[in-house]
């Protein structure tokens, strides 16, 4: 399998993130115990792991949706914590993210999920705003969907709106939340293709949290394992693909035997 | 191995400091919270369609429970009083006690009751949804303040529509009385409302709509608190869904109190 071919480096606008030192336990149970992992800019980078392993807990540590015990989130050499809630949410514009459960507003229709951001941060018209929702819609593959509400759709249709909802506001860092869990493989191969296309398009850097190793090989240029709370390894798809290391063989084989037991 | 046991005084105080910890920091974030929600005033001022929609739930959306209920406060309130005074004072005071007790105490307190079971309620198990859903972190991701786009409204609307609920309980409370008055203690029209009329005071209303604009703050910001927080799914929104409704119920019983010691 070869890694995508879509370009790293000078495309993207801004968005180099640093994690350093980065610590955080949860209920007591240390989850991140030191994760130190460089992001650069227009690059791809898949987060792998087991379940549970704290891939999301960081994943939210990027956007201050979750604020470390120790170590610091760098976002272009400034880092969240010394950010004031106006520069946060200022940084926060630059980035959209797709939750695992796609998080759309179920009071609201897929329209008004879509345009939220516009509405509130542009200076658009009410129609730019339609017409820019409609686009984003189109760019995910789920035209004619406007007034139907989250619950009338089905999981990959959620997603997709999730993603339109992500990229509505031109973000320069696409984050993404198991972009795959639950769907069936054309679903999956087909969120996959659709996030290909946005990154490529819109030149974003991107970070996808996952353990599909399908959308590893399919989305990213890198590869960072997450295990005990550190980077157990990194790579590329193939370098990752071809680890002769028994815990990361082990991981990317799925098999039950070897040096990664069973979470009690 | 030797397991020591801690004493009883030991375990108390524990408790004690525990649960006080426990206090200050809730009484910490609320204060937080509602100093959050007034800076956000101005800029929920100029999108008021958040608090009309808000206002039309709370306050428009309660009006038929709160006819009900206080229609038949009033006229129960008639009958009681026309049964205590019967054998020591003249019926045409029952106009005056009903008056008096439906303004000072019982349009106020009853109303907030009824209203915190529809609204507390309502508002906490929205909120903790959105907040175990992810939907609150979307809002977050988007740029948007929750606190500003779903604390705020509703907690604005619940100061100005409780007010005016019970000011309308008020009213039909003792058109309640009035018709037990009329159809069972053999009481003019007249009588009634010159009875209501005889120990009216303006300062009565004041302090009738004091606690209204208190209760409705005290019973939204319940909502309001205990949804925000949430955690843990479903059972978490029906924890912050019975916290709220108890919270309010007690915060309303205790703030009657404190106003009527107060004003009184």
């Amino acid at each position: 399998m070869s890694t995508p071919d879509h370009n790293v480096g000078t495309q993207s606008r801004i968005g180099c993130i640093r994690i350093e030192g980065l610590r955080k336990s949860l209920g007591g149970r240390p989850v991140l115990r030191e994760v130190n992992l460089e992001i650069k800019c227009g690059e791809t980078v898949a987060v792998v792991g087991r379940s549970g392993c704290g891939k999301s807990v960081l994943l939210k540590h990027l956007i201050g949706l979750m604020w470390p015990d120790a170590g610091r989130v760098l976002i272009d050499d400034r880092s969240l914590a010394e950010m004031d809630r106006r520069e946060l949410y200022a940084t926060r514009h630059r980035f959209g993210m797709l939750f695992q459960s796609a998080a759309l507003f179920d009071s609201m229709t897929v329209a008004e999920n879509v345009g939220l951001g516009l509405r509130h941060h542009s200076k658009l018209s009410s129609a730019e705003i339609d017409e820019k929702v409609e686009a984003c819609l189109e760019a995910v593959g789920l035209p004619g969907v406007l007034d139907k509400m989250p619950s009338e759709l089905s999981g990959g249709m959620k997603k997709r709106v999730g993603l339109a909802r992500a990229i509505a506001m031109d973000p320069e860092v696409l984050l993404f939340d198991e972009p795959t869990t639950g769907l069936d493989p054309i679903m999956s191969a087909i969120i996959d293709n659709v996030i290909v296309d946005l990154v490529d398009r819109l030149k974003t850097t991107a970070v996808v949290v996952t353990h599909d190793m399908r959308t590893v090989n399919t989305v990213c240029h890198r590869v960072a394992f997450l295990h005990r709370g550190v980077i157990f390894a990194e790579g590329t798809p193939e370098e990752i693909n071809g680890s002769e290391d028994p815990v990361v063989a082990q991981f990317i084989t799925g098999s039950a035997e070897g040096p990664i037991q069973p979470v009690r | 191995m030797r397991i020591r046991r801690e004493t009883l005084p030991i375990r108390i105080l524990e408790a004690v400091g525990c649960g006080s910890i426990r206090l200050a920091t809730d009484v910490g974030a609320v204060v937080v919270m509602v100093w959050r929600m007034m800076a956000a005033l101005p800029r929920l001022l100029r999108h008021p369609s958040l608090l009309l929609e808000q206002a039309d739930h709370i306050g428009v959306g309660s009006i038929p429970l709160v006819l009900l209920a206080s229609l038949f406060t009033g006229a129960v309130s008639a009958a009681q009083a026309g049964y205590q005074i019967q054998d020591y004072a003249p019926l045409s005071l029952v106009g005056a006690a009903v008056g008096k007790a439906v303004i000072l105490e019982l349009a106020p307190v009853l109303t907030a009751l009824v209203v915190a079971a529809r609204v507390s309620t309502s508002i906490a198990a929205e909120l903790g949804t959105m907040r175990v859903t992810e939907q609150v972190d979307a809002l977050e991701v988007m740029a948007i303040d929750p606190i500003w786009f779903l604390a705020a409204p509703r907690f604005f609307a619940g100061l100005i529509m409780t007010p005016v609920l019970v000011l309308l309980a008020t009213v039909i409370a003792i058109f309640g009385g009035y018709l037990v008055s009329y159809a069972t203690l053999g009481l003019s029209t007249a009588t009634y409302y010159h009875g209501v009329q005889q120990f009216f005071l303006v300062w009565d209303v004041v302090i009738n709509q004091t606690k209204a604009f208190l209760f409705g703050g005290i019973l939204t910001l319940a909502g309001v608190f205990f949804g925000y927080r949430a955690q843990g799914g479903a059972e978490g929104v029906g924890r912050a869904t019975i916290e709220a409704i108890v919270t309010a119920c007690v915060m309303i019983l205790m703030f009657d109190y404190i106003v009527a010691t107060v004003m009184m």
